[in-house]
């Protein structure tokens, strides 16, 4: 026992052994903020698709959004939460909710009527539900898939790399845990989009492009 | 409890099923559309997921890509709506019937 922890590698497994017990504070604080976020997602999207005044819809579509790019910071995706509130919450919404003030929806014709297909449909869409779901529980359990296990394998990976020892600090060994939140950073992002990722994202412009050139012709008024 | 892949996964299968709910209950044309979106994102959130508990960026990537798409799908998809309100003073898919045989 004592050979053992008197080695620079036990040394820093038992110190990592210590942080994963002074860690869970964080990681509750992270589930919690995961099950609000994932309830009000919910119940927003349910409201979407029972309103019947369009507005109201997209509202609570753009509440949806949100709760969304909130869940994307817990997952270490910060560039795609901003890019969600900017392109989704912001851009997308604003264009549903000019196009339905746009529209003259109080037209006692453009009321909704009930859909005969409307029983067929909730019926459709739970069925796929629970084959989706019947899917998701025959999966086998893995778990590696979670923070812990992540952070747990960068700092042993990090101690088989020579990059922690003994000497180095518990802000090293926080450093290395964290690490496991930077792949979704707008730098690496930026780097990966602009090398091994170039001529998709060139494309992307140029579907973009089509889009505008489309979108303006097919509503501009026909002059006859 | 700690967070797994599995949370993410029940919560975009849900959002995915509501969206499918959506469309197909529904006959306004702009609810319709906005299930499309609330689809596309629950697939987005999964992706992220799996990126993150893989340690691998490219599923992040390729929501950037998906995202781009859906501007543009709206874009072009609320001006096709824009023109049918003008010719046909609806937004009723059971009204619109041109396509019909």
């Amino acid at each position: 026992m004592k050979v053992f922890s008197e080695g620079p590698r036990s040394n820093n497994f038992e110190r990592l052994l210590e942080r994963e017990t002074l860690s869970s504070q964080g990681s509750s604080m992270q589930t919690i903020m995961f099950y609000v976020l994932a309830v009000v997602a919910l119940f927003s999207a349910m409201m979407v698709i029972s309103r019947k005044q369009p507005v109201q819809s997209v509202l609570f579509l753009v509440l949806t959004f949100f709760c969304l790019a909130g869940l994307y910071v817990l997952l270490g995706a910060q560039f795609l939460a901003a890019i969600q509130i900017v392109v989704y919450a912001g851009a997308i919404m604003v264009l549903f909710l000019f196009v339905v003030m746009m529209l003259n929806l109080r037209d006692p014709d453009n009321i909704e009527g009930r859909s005969a297909w409307q029983g067929f449909g909730v019926i459709v869409g739970l069925g796929m539900l629970l084959v989706i779901l019947a899917f998701i529980a025959r999966s086998p359990s893995d778990t590696a898939m979670q923070d812990s296990a992540l952070k747990t394998e960068a700092v042993q990976t990090a101690i088989i790399a020579g990059e922690l020892n003994s000497t180095s600090t518990d802000a090293d060994v926080e450093n290395v845990e964290n690490s496991i939140y930077r792949q979704g950073r707008a730098d690496s992002m930026g780097g990966e989009l602009f090398t091994s990722y170039l001529l998709p994202f060139e494309i992307a412009g140029v579907l973009l492009l089509a889009a505008v050139i489309g979108a303006v012709g097919l509503a501009k008024k026909r002059r006859a | 409890m700690e967070l797994t892949i599995y949370h993410y996964l029940l919560l975009s299968t849900i959002l995915f099923s509501l969206g499918i709910i959506g469309v197909l209950t529904r006959r306004n044309i702009l609810i319709i559309l906005m299930s499309v979106e609330l689809m596309l994102n629950s697939a987005n959130l999964l992706l992220i997921a799996f990126s993150h508990y893989i340690q691998n960026a490219t599923g992040m990537i390729f929501v950037l890509f998906t995202m781009t798409v859906a501007a543009a799908e709206v874009g072009v998809g609320l001006a096709i709506i824009v023109t049918i309100f003008r010719n046909k003073e609806t937004i009723d898919v059971g009204k619109m019937n041109l396509l019909k045989w």
